[in-house]
């Protein structure tokens, strides 16, 4: 997935904290006009990656690059592209929603009023809320507002969705979907609920243990996992099935729903006619997916 | 028991914890030490009052404030509050703790030559019950009221002065003179215990998060009394619509660091009046009180900074823009602070003119102005404290306590300094290397230091 075209580039990036390797070797390349999901368990390093793309960790060895800027380097000029929704929802305490809009406000010279505005209905933001006393679902609403009102080339959202209710959660989705239609935005996503990131990613990086298990187009991904319910038409089912690379077997009688990788319908079809089976192809979910990768 | 071993392995589990435990065990021994060698009538006469203040309240002015974070975070903490005896175990816990800290608090006064038998009673009786007044005004949280701890605290103070006054009376009482280290030794606790009502509230908000409810309407009009006043804020947009790009991110330190104090500038300027009083009445001898105090109350307000370094707000700008911001924050900080100074030592220079010497109880007081060197010195400690709470920024109270550590030679050796042939210049160069402290150590975090905190959770 590497490409001229890259906002992001990182180069074997390994980075060691003081117990644990936070990321292995990883190498991956952001592009414009991309939604990436970045999935993986708690610890598997995905914050470290976002905060390694903004320069805010050093790496122990490697390179990252971010608008062709070394990460450690990055200047206004180059953060003014970019906005970043952390996980922990740090703001400033002692400001009120307002004043930190306004605040946030004047850093930024392509400010999007109607955006803004959006925003706060959408969101039921009270301007003259302390943010103190905002709840951490209404701080991620407003870190969501001040990340992306002056529509950053570079969105990077850490675990944004997770402190949202399910309206809210619609609203932002349908909001990053809208925001991706200018081709020289990238949009970088981690999330634990997989079921919301589905609808709008159009990559997904897969991490484990620090390292990058999987990196693909999410379409290339779903066609290569399936799910097949297999009925037989001759009672029983045989006691071997005659599929390949089957990763997961439910069986009952005669009936099994199967999990397979890298199938081919027509040759799956064949196959199960001989047996005197027939077959449906269900579609997997990101969630099934992922369970199938991370094991 | 099991549940108390449980919850205090959160608290003492790391070596910061022991660490601390271990430096006030040395600051006890090294009292115990000293003390046999003091005469405190000396001690008293030559103005070093402090010194007896530090002798006997640093293990308990650095014990109590840990054991009530600790106790906080323990009961703070999402999955233990509610582990059944949890909360009481911890109670008994700080109650006995608090009794010896007390305890050992008041031993060196045992040894303390210069007393007779009378007043060493009276001031074992002060010591011990000021140590544990101070003990649970830091560590006990007031789930019910901000004020609590204060009102206790101040109550503790009263009854010990009425109480001597009463039993003891005339000599064998608090003199005027001899009056001044407890009344300062309660002023400078009540600083350090103000910053204490919002981590209350804090977790009072974590619970009432974790329950899934949302914050209660009732303790809204007292933490709205902490933001930033609509003129300030207005002064600090216009700069920053107005200057440059390359600016902002100055303007943005400074607004994010100093808005708040300013919005409340009123209550910062009374409060400097009093001690203005206050420091007025001291001996000569007291500009390590000055320094100490300034050095303790910058450390209350510590809560409220917001340098630039750790933020994760990108328009702080990357790490270059950074150092730059943080260096112009301490600086408009010490400005303001030194503006304080300056005003209130010009009040005091016009107070001393008015204010007449008069008798209490057989002592002449007399009130002195206060000295320029004060703001000086302001100037100087600002970067240090930025410094330090920089470096030790995942360990606040680590923080405190290098500052406390520090503020000891600052009080022993500025005196001496500034009343040297080149006082100016020492201080100067004093007030240099502070300076360069600050820039050598945002500078070394900012280009090599990974910005965000492992531990940033709030």
């Amino acid at each position: 997935m590497n490409g001229p075209d890259a906002i992001v580039q990182m180069r074997e990036v390994t980075k060691q904290f003081e117990w644990s390797k936070a990321l292995d070797n990883v190498t991956l390349d952001i592009q414009r006009g991309t939604i990436t999901g970045i999935l993986g368990a708690n610890g598997a390093g995905k914050s470290t990656l976002l905060r390694h793309i903004i320069g805010m960790y050093l790496p122990n060895s490697g390179k990252v690059t971010t608008f062709g800027c070394d990460a450690g380097k990055l200047g206004p000029a180059e953060l003014e592209q970019i906005g970043y929704v952390h996980q922990e929802g740090k703001l400033v305490d002692f400001m009120t929603v307002g004043q930190l809009i306004r605040y946030v406000k004047v850093f930024y010279s392509r400010w999007n009023y109607g955006l803004e505005q959006r925003f706060i209905k959408d969101f039921e933001l009270n301007l003259s809320e302390l943010i103190k006393n905002l709840s951490p679902g209404q701080r991620q609403r407003l870190s969501v507002l001040l990340a992306m009102c002056f529509e950053p080339a570079l969105l990077l959202l850490d675990e944004p969705v997770s402190a949202l209710d399910p309206i809210a959660r619609a609203r932002f989705l349908d909001l990053l979907l809208e925001m991706i239609q200018p081709q020289d935005r990238a949009i970088v996503i981690s999330s634990h609920i997989l079921s919301d990131i589905e609808k709008v990613i159009d990559r997904v990086v897969i991490m484990k243990e620090g390292k990058i298990i999987c990196d693909c187009e999410f379409d290339e991904l779903r066609e290569k996992y399936a799910k097949i319910k297999i009925t037989s038409l001759r009672g029983e089912l045989p006691e071997t099935l005659p599929f390949k690379q089957i990763i997961e077997c439910k069986r009952n009688g005669t009936e099994a729903i199967i999990t397979v990788m890298g199938y081919e319908s027509e040759q799956l079809l064949a196959q199960a006619a001989r047996i005197g089976c027939e077959v449906e192809i269900l579609p997997m979910t990101l969630d099934e997916i992922y369970r199938v990768i991370v094991g | 028991m099991r549940e108390l071993k449980a919850g205090l392995g959160l608290v003492f589990g790391t070596m910061a914890g022991w660490l601390y435990f271990f430096l006030v065990l040395c600051i006890w021994f090294l009292s115990m030490f000293v003390a046999p060698y003091s005469n405190i009538r000396d001690i008293l006469e030559t103005g070093f009052t402090w010194f007896i203040i530090y002798l006997m309240f640093l293990p308990a002015w650095i014990g109590a404030p840990i054991l009530g974070v600790g106790y906080r975070k323990v009961l703070g903490c999402g999955g233990l509050f509610c582990v059944p005896r949890l909360e009481k175990g911890m109670k008994r816990f700080a109650i006995i703790s608090g009794f010896l800290i007390a305890l050992m608090s008041s031993l060196p006064l045992l040894l303390t030559k210069g007393l007779s038998w009378p007043e060493r009673y009276v001031y074992i009786a002060l010591s011990f019950t000021l140590v544990t007044a101070l003990f649970f005004a830091c560590s006990i949280p007031s789930p019910s009221s901000n004020k609590r701890n204060l009102v206790s605290l101040m109550t503790w103070v009263l009854w010990v002065v009425i109480f001597v006054r009463l039993v003891f009376g005339g000599e064998a009482g608090i003199k005027p003179l001899e009056g001044w280290p407890w009344l300062l030794a309660a002023g400078i606790f009540l600083c350090v215990i103000h910053s204490q009502p919002y981590r209350d509230k804090q977790i009072k908000i974590a619970h009432r998060q974790l329950a899934g409810s949302s914050t209660d309407i009732n303790e809204q009009p007292q933490l709205a009394k902490l933001r930033i006043a609509s003129a300030v804020e207005q002064f600090f947009i216009v700069r920053l619509s107005r200057c440059s790009k390359n600016q902002k991110h100055l303007w943005g330190a400074i607004y994010l660091c100093l808005g708040i104090h300013l919005s409340r500038w009123k209550q910062i300027f009374s409060l400097a009046l009093v001690l203005m009083f206050f420091f007025g009445f001291m001996p000569e001898e007291s500009t390590g009180l000055i320094v100490l105090f300034v050095m303790m109350s910058i450390l209350g307000w510590g809560q409220t900074f917001r340098l630039p370094v750790h933020s994760q707000m990108l328009v702080q700008g990357g790490r270059s823009q950074r150092i730059c911001g943080t260096i112009a924050a301490a600086i408009g900080f010490s400005l303001a602070v030194g503006l304080v100074f300056v005003v209130i030592t010009g009040v005091s220079q016009l107070t001393a003119l008015i204010i007449p010497n008069f008798v209490f109880r057989g002592q002449q007081l007399t009130f002195s102005p206060l000295s320029m060197y004060s703001a000086y010195i302001v100037i100087g400690i600002v970067p240090v404290f930025f410094g330090i709470a920089l470096y030790f920024e995942r360990a606040p109270l680590l923080t405190a306590f290098v500052v406390i550590l520090i503020s000891i030679p600052a009080i022993v050796f500025l005196p001496g300094i500034i009343s040297a042939v080149f006082g100016w210049l020492s201080i100067t160069l004093i007030v240099i290397s502070c300076w360069a402290f600050l820039i050598f150590v945002s500078r070394s975090i900012c280009r090599e230091k990974d910005l965000i905190l492992q531990t940033d959770k709030s």
